[in-house]
């Protein structure tokens, strides 16, 4: 091939690797697509959309190159962006917040990748202010990955289906303020009308800690829920976050269902190093079938990795949603709360190969925080006479599955 | 980055540069932090945790449930775009020897996270324009020269914007109540 071919072929790859290495404009349309001219632009209409987080919070890190990939960035900042060019009020939806709107749209994004390419696929729903469905569809775009690091391929596939979203609304519902009132105030949206229902985003696990039907489980198992069931299938039930602390990796949910099933606590806690202790989850769920899975083993030790507060260590198998389970000591006592475990496919990679080494926030300090939110739990002295037997039936009794949906 | 020239063809699309300024009196000291960087540099570490804020920084501090995650990425600029691609087919044409010249924004961002949960973040911004032999092998994203000078010119202003953090404010609080001996 002579030099002259060389240098066009090479143009050619550079051109295309340019347009993907550049962020598009939010108001510049793909060729071919066009908002009505009788269409008010930009449009005064308040909207509000939903962006599960699921979505918006989807990032990985790729070890062989150092670097972070943030598809969630892209897809946050490409769906506001666009949102923003053409209704300039747009805003997230925010259910603690009292502002008005007059249309709310659902927006479910999904990726798909394919020989470098990066597919946008946007299923959204339009909802008036009296949460009646008014419009619903699916658009796509797809787009050369190019530099994967800077996020611009997500960005302009997440914008591009998001303007091709925009233009079937603005088109077909020709919106305008006072069409669509700004009457639905956004704490007063229905959660479930949002949410996929079909499938959970994660699980958990939580137990009873008083009569009341107040649930305690790691926090991290509802972070970001639109809505969040205990139990599964027909069975299952609404529940609503009565206190939560981040630093404790702790929560306490309301299920308004009395029961006389919960966990005692331990009194003055006292962690006896090699005590027998059962744990009982709900891990694996999707792959295991709906029904508690009881481990046992023992305290390894009162503290937990370097730097770590409030933890102790435990040896009793846990797996992905065995989080927020109790840590129960055979007198049938709480003694903790699962919260993580060593990363065993790190360690693996470096050579060492660890064994059950799991870790629980101790039980006196999630007494701490009830007391500090003044939700009631019952403390009672240590049996040290108890056996398996009593330590299944006070943990079989008081777990529930927590089920999180987006 | 082995060799950073900072833009003039493209001078008209730098951004201001944060300047170094003397890091403030926090009214809070930070609880043990977990120190997770992309930053390869000691002198970036050093200049964070002489801060009174970050004091309790470590870098073997795993099981903390508080981190402070420092990482940085390239993002291209549409001038720098156009510019690059001219670049890169004269650099072709000369079979290597002009060197590739590119204009990025540099972007180093900081995180701090309770139980993994960013509880507040800060990026700062920064317009390079470097010029790389297309046969050298320096790697994607080593980070060194001026932008390594640029980022640890970042830490002041970071600890500066974190100095009355109500949220941080209140963590400690938090942390004080449970953990406090």
């Amino acid at each position: 091939m002579k030099l002259p071919a060389i240098l066009v072929a090479l143009s050619l790859c550079l051109a295309v690797t340019g347009c993907q290495s550049t962020k598009i404009k939010a108001n510049k349309l793909p060729r071919g697509v066009a908002v009505s001219k009788s269409v008010e632009l930009p449009n005064t209409t308040q909207v509000a959309y939903y962006l599960p987080n699921a979505a918006t919070e989807h990032r990985f890190y790729l070890e062989q190159w150092n670097i972070w990939v943030d598809p969630g960035k892209g897809v946050k900042d490409g769906v506001h962006n666009a949102m923003q060019a053409y209704f300039p009020d747009a805003k997230p939806l925010d259910l603690t917040s009292d502002a008005t709107v007059g249309l709310l749209i659902d927006i479910d994004p999904k990726w798909s990748f394919n020989r470098g390419e990066a597919e946008m696929t946007i299923t959204y729903r339009v909802f008036d202010a009296n949460q009646q469905e008014i419009r619903k569809g699916e658009k796509k775009y797809d787009t050369n990955l190019g530099n994967i690091s800077d996020g611009t391929a997500f960005y302009n596939a997440s914008l591009r289906a998001t303007q091709l979203m925009l233009v079937d609304i603005l088109n077909k519902l020709k919106p305008t303020a006072e069409k669509y009132a700004a009457n639905l105030m956004m704490d007063t949206v229905d959660a479930r009308q949002l949410a996929n229902l079909e499938k959970p985003v994660s699980s958990g696990t939580g137990f009873y800690i008083n009569a009341n039907g107040q649930l305690l489980t790691a926090a991290h198992v509802l972070n970001n829920c639109l809505v969040t069931k205990a139990g599964s299938g027909d069975d299952s039930i609404d529940v609503t976050l009565a206190a939560k602390s981040t630093l404790l990796d702790l929560a306490v949910i309301d299920t308004k269902q009395k029961t006389d099933k919960f966990l005692p606590f331990r009194k003055d806690v006292n962690l006896f190093l090699g005590e027998s202790v059962t744990n009982v989850g709900y891990p694996l769920q999707g792959l295991l079938a709906a029904s508690p899975n009881l481990t046992r083993g023992n305290i390894s030790s009162r503290s937990a990795l370097k730097g770590s507060v409030g933890q102790f260590q435990f040896s009793a198998p846990i797996q992905p949603g065995s989080s927020g389970g109790p840590v129960v000591s055979d007198g049938g006592e709480l003694l903790g709360v699962t919260v993580s475990t060593l990363n065993s496919a790190k360690l693996i990679e470096s050579g060492v190969l660890p064994q059950n080494v799991n870790f629980a926030l101790e039980a006196k300090y999630a007494a701490k925080f009830l007391t500090k939110h003044q939700i009631p739990f019952e403390s009672v002295e240590p049996n040290m006479d108890g056996n398996i037997s009593i330590a299944n039936d006070a943990a079989l009794g008081s777990v529930v599955q927590l089920n999180c949906y987006q | 980055m082995k060799k950073l020239l900072l833009g003039s063809v493209l001078a008209a699309l730098m951004v201001p540069a944060v300047h170094a300024e003397t890091a403030t009196t926090s009214s809070f000291v930070l609880p043990p932090l977990h120190y997770i960087s992309f930053v390869d540099s000691d002198s970036f570490y050093d200049k964070l945790k002489g801060s009174a804020v970050l004091s309790k920084l470590d870098k073997e501090n795993y099981g903390t449930p508080i981190r402070l995650v420092v990482t940085y990425r390239m993002e291209n600029t549409a001038g720098g775009s156009a510019a690059g691609f001219t670049s890169a087919i004269l650099a072709g044409g000369s079979l290597g020897i002009l060197p590739v010249v590119t204009n990025n924004d540099f972007v180093l961002s900081y995180e701090l996270r309770v139980q993994d949960q960013v509880i507040t973040s800060r990026e700062y911004r920064e317009n390079f324009t470097e010029a790389t032999n297309m046969y050298s092998n320096k790697g994607l994203y080593n980070l060194d020269g001026e932008a390594l000078e640029w980022a640890i010119s970042t830490t002041d202003q970071f600890v500066n914007d974190i100095a009355d953090d109500a949220e941080l404010a209140e963590l400690v609080e938090e942390y004080d109540y449970y953990f406090a001996e």
